[in-house]
């Protein structure tokens, strides 16, 4: 029973977190659209996971791809790299960071 | 406040929800137009296939639910669809473009992919030639 009432905890997080990201990135690439000159360094960047299972890394690519600005591009054979094509690159690490942060330990608090 | 006075000003909140969706799917064609290479627009795309449906669905929802008290599990699942199949169709479309070759934005600053790509295909040549 306390199980179960964690585990909606953990999936009332994930979409609000989803919602959250979904709101913020929305409105950087919104503006990045409008701004008269085009100032963006699209990029691919790696992103080594640390999802195993089938269910979480689609989990993880859907998310990437709803979420406006990042697109996964493709899964490495054994599912341990995602390629991810982002809008707008600063710093790759961070970018990563970022999504390994948010979006894997969500997904991770929801299915383990 | 009266209750007409209430449903009035329902209503126009979710009129403006509705605008909004609409608003952002219109600058998201505006991105499809102005962006350099199929990967970005895939962006602008997946972008207004998400927010701009999702509110303007979303809208509709509340509408019908509060003004005509109709509680519409079809414009929910609406919702959940378009949530399933855009970032399917987003991902595919990149993934087909990039092993066909097409080439990033000249403006673009990295490229992770390209020495995955390269040992993949050296390895399925090699395959090939034990096989033979």
């Amino acid at each position: 029973m306390m199980r179960m009432i964690r585990k909606t905890g953990a999936v009332l997080r994930l979409i609000a977190m989803f919602n959250k990201e979904l709101l913020m990135s929305s409105v950087t690439v919104l503006r990045e659209v409008l701004r008269p000159r085009l100032n963006i360094r699209p990029g691919i960047i790696k992103l080594d996971t640390e999802l195993r299972s089938d269910f979480e890394i689609t989990l993880l690519s859907i998310l990437i791809c709803l979420t406006p600005g990042t697109l996964t591009l493709d899964v490495s054979g054994d599912g341990k790299t995602l390629y991810i094509h982002a809008m707008d690159i600063n710093d790759p690490d961070e970018l990563a960071a970022q999504i390994k942060g948010s979006f894997e330990r969500a997904i991770m608090e929801v299915t383990r | 406040m009266s209750l007409e006075m209430m449903e009035q000003i329902i209503e126009v909140v979710f009129a403006i929800l509705i605008l909004l969706g609409a608003v952002i799917a219109v600058i998201s064609v505006l991105g499809l137009i102005r962006l350099p290479d199929v990967y970005l627009r895939s962006h602008a795309a997946t972008k207004s296939a998400t927010l701009g449906v999702l509110l303007i669905l979303l809208g509709a929802f509340f509408y019908t639910w509060f003004v005509h008290d109709f509680f519409s599990i079809k414009l929910l699942l609406g919702i959940l669809f378009v949530f399933i199949t855009s970032p399917v169709a987003g991902h595919l479309n990149a993934r087909a473009a990039y092993r066909s070759g097409v080439a990033l934005w000249k403006g673009s600053v990295r490229d992770d992919f390209r020495e995955a790509i390269k040992q993949e295909r050296q390895l399925e040549i090699e395959e090939i030639k034990n096989r033979n």
